[in-house]
């Protein structure tokens, strides 16, 4: 409990380095907020082109496709936040974990935390605008309830997303050469932007249990749009349990993979 | 002439020796394109099944299945990616002085050093999938459309080498060209018919992307092969392709002098 606390202490001097890393080169922050609006765009102009041409895709008509771009970009601009991830394969390859073991802070927490893109962080905000674009512009009904709900799913589903992905990063303990299986996983990110409760059972359950890209979007739309009350509840509980699964597999895998590491001398 | 050409070679046989010692690393390379033909794939035979249709935009099931793999190949094929990276790191840094001092000419180095790895996996990965074709019965392209197909892949590199090192060369500008890339990748995924075939457009649309640089990346060669256009209009697009193929080399190279003289103003 102590080491959370300490833990909590510092978070906000990674936050004042990451922001004065983004003042110094301003002109890249600002393209990055140009790809960002363009990137949004671009997957509107997507389900706008084959929606006119297709009709509903299933149960998703355009508005719905509108508030899962929104949703699926909230979820990206978090993940992005915290995208040094990518980088644990190659550090714990050459050895620079040894720079994070000396320090008096968990390793890991160091790791995700020393390298902050506080640049995707207006992508959260497109996120919002568009979602609140949405509703507004199409008269979609919702209720304060389904809004939290909604809200709380969209944000926890970062960790849904992120666990799995620093889980493939982890086998860079074992097997060394971990980039391939990280870029092959981040294939499949694509898929937060698709309705996947169209998609085949298989699919639905690859994407609630083993790699849960169905609570980026997919289920934040349902739950403001069309679940209830009760069975909103009840998403936000699964979720609940399967980040509490994810978060028990990464801590014993992180301690066992350490233990190898600092077994070979670093 | 002889001399100059055979100091690219070396470096291109010193890479190739290197691609060989990580032999797994090829494999993985072609499997990558599937990964993503997969995961973009599931989508669009999920549209296929939800509304029943047998074409959408001009494509049936295996044709668009075989459209996708096309153009992903072709994707691996250009040696820009790594280029950018590359030259981002040694104009900011300065190193580029390190090349320039020796007899060689700094963009044909980076493209004999960067060209190994796409000149295997693309040789490779589009052979796999004219085996894939020919297995399912897709279209496969044979005779003049054969040449044709050949020709527009050649065009389509050449274009998308221009683009990556129109994007390195900037960083004789630019600090960070990263943004950039992913702007003009999120651009370009649109408007070359990498994300969805151009044909889902209206026709409207559709008559000017066609003609643009961005559909000689993907939309012309991949519609090539699956037998999207009538021969003659195949022609025409292929010649658009080349036309722009020059057009931004003349634009690459122009540049290129221009950022060189910048950073040797600044003295290096």
């Amino acid at each position: 409990m102590e080491a959370f606390f300490k833990m909590l202490r510092i978070l906000p001097d990674y936050v004042r380095l990451a922001i004065r890393r983004e003042t110094e080169y301003k002109a890249g922050f600002y393209t990055y907020l140009v790809h960002q609006t363009v990137t949004l765009l671009i997957w509107l102009i997507f389900w706008r082109a084959i929606l006119n041409r297709i009709g509903d895709f299933g149960n998703w008509d355009f508005p719905l496709m509108l508030l899962l771009t929104g949703f699926s970009t909230i979820s990206m601009g978090l993940w992005m936040t915290f995208s040094t991830i990518w980088r644990l394969p190659r550090e714990i390859l050459r050895g620079d974990l040894n720079n994070y073991l000396i320090k008096p802070v968990h390793p890991f927490v160091h790791f995700v935390f020393r390298r902050l893109n506080l640049r995707s962080l207006p992508r959260i905000l497109l996120g919002a605008g568009t979602i609140t674009y949405g509703l507004y512009f199409y008269k979609i009904p919702w209720s304060g309830m389904s809004l939290f709900l909604a809200g709380t799913i969209s944000v926890l589903s970062f960790l849904t997303a992120f666990l799995p992905f620093a889980l493939i990063c982890l086998t860079a303990f074992w097997i060394g050469r971990a980039e391939f299986l990280r870029d092959l996983f981040g294939e499949l990110f694509v898929f937060q932007n698709y309705p996947i409760s169209e998609f085949p059972n298989l699919f639905i359950y690859v994407f609630t249990f083993i790699f849960p890209l169905i609570f980026s979007a997919t289920a934040p739309v349902l739950v403001l749009t069309k679940l209830t009350v009760g069975q909103s509840w009840a998403i936000l509980a699964l979720m609940v349990v399967i980040i509490v699964i994810q978060l028990l597999i990464f801590g014993f895998l992180w301690k066992r993979g350490l233990r190898r590491y600092e077994s070979f001398g670093g | 002439m002889k001399v100059s050409a055979v100091k690219y070679l070396v470096v291109f046989a010193i890479q190739v020796k290197n691609l060989l010692e990580y032999k797994i690393n090829i494999y993985l390379k072609l499997i990558r394109p599937i990964i993503m033909v997969a995961a973009v794939g599931a989508l669009w035979l999920v549209l296929f099944k939800v509304t029943g249709r047998d074409s959408i935009g001009g494509f049936t099931r295996k044709s668009f299945i075989i459209y996708l793999l096309v153009i992903r190949y072709i994707a691996v094929f250009s040696p820009g990616g790594a280029s950018i990276t590359e030259m981002n790191e040694e104009i900011r840094t300065g190193d580029i002085t390190m090349r320039l001092v020796k007899p060689m000419h700094y963009m044909v180095w980076l493209f004999a050093r960067n060209l190994p790895i796409p000149l295997v996996s693309g040789i490779a990965g589009l052979l796999m999938v004219t085996l894939l074709a020919w297995f399912f019965g897709a279209p496969v392209p044979t005779g003049w459309s054969g040449v044709l197909f050949c020709l527009s892949v050649t065009a389509a590199i050449i274009t998308q080498y221009a683009f990556y090192q129109g994007l390195g060369i900037l960083s004789f500008w630019i600090y960070d060209v990263f943004p950039i890339e992913r702007f003009y990748k999120a651009v370009s995924g649109l408007l070359s018919g990498e994300l969805i075939p151009l044909t889902i457009f209206g026709a409207a649309a559709q008559s000017i992307l066609q003609f643009l640089p961005f559909a000689s990346l993907a939309f012309i060669p991949g519609g090539i092969y699956v037998g999207l256009f009538p021969f003659s209009k195949a022609i025409i697009l292929v010649v658009s392709q080349f036309i722009w193929a020059g057009f931004f080399w003349i634009l690459v190279l122009w540049s290129y002098n221009r950022g060189l003289k910048k950073f040797e103003a600044q003295g290096g």
